[in-house]
């Protein structure tokens, strides 16, 4: 478990060592989604955020499917206001809502988006339901 | 960002565990009224692409 923070900091690696980083990562995630989200889920989803800045489509889907099963093995107040406070939610939330947004093509499955902005939002709006974010 | 199934599974996994958040970050992003239709226009365009679709 002690390796797992090593890992995070080796997301900026290049494309080869990035595929292998993320499949260490996704590894960890899948033996102990509550434990890693818990004690970790800051530090990687700030990872992804900065990750997802520059990436091809193939290593965005790869990205965005570790991203998925973390979420998916966690209760969502274990994890939903780390996942916003990263920006990470935010940039797929505006990915998908941006007008240029492509339908899927039939070759690769997914389609592309760029110029994706920054929102000025207030999180503060929203009163969390009791759990999250504690 | 590239938009990918993925990221249409995240946004649904919560739909499905807390709505009315969504909703608020939503409308966070756009705040217009047609906000929850172009939202849902989205995620069926990911999912039956005119390319895909029998019907077309």
């Amino acid at each position: 478990m002690g390796l797992f923070p090593k890992a995070i900091s080796c997301l900026q690696l290049g494309s080869e060592n990035l595929k292998k980083v993320l499949r260490i990562i996704e590894s960890y995630i899948i033996l102990d989604p509550v434990g890693i989200m818990r004690r970790y889920a800051d530090k990687l989803f700030s990872g992804f955020a900065a990750l997802t800045v520059d990436l091809k489509p193939e290593a965005s889907r790869t990205v965005m499917n570790v991203v998925e099963v973390a979420i998916q093995g966690c209760p969502l107040d274990l994890y939903f206001a780390t996942f916003v406070d990263s920006g990470l939610f935010f940039k797929i939330l505006a990915a998908v809502m941006d007008d240029d947004v492509c339908p899927p093509s039939k070759s690769d499955g997914f389609g592309v988006s760029d110029g994706v902005g920054e929102y000025d939002c207030d999180f503060a709006e929203y009163e969390y339901p009791s759990s999250v974010g504690s | 960002m590239i938009v990918t199934s993925q990221n249409m599974n995240i946004l649904a996994r919560l739909a499905l565990e807390n709505p009315d958040l969504l909703l608020h970050f939503l409308r966070s992003v756009d705040n217009s009224p047609d906000i929850v239709s172009r939202f849902v226009d989205k995620w069926a365009g990911q999912k039956v692409s005119p390319h895909q679709s029998s019907f077309h």
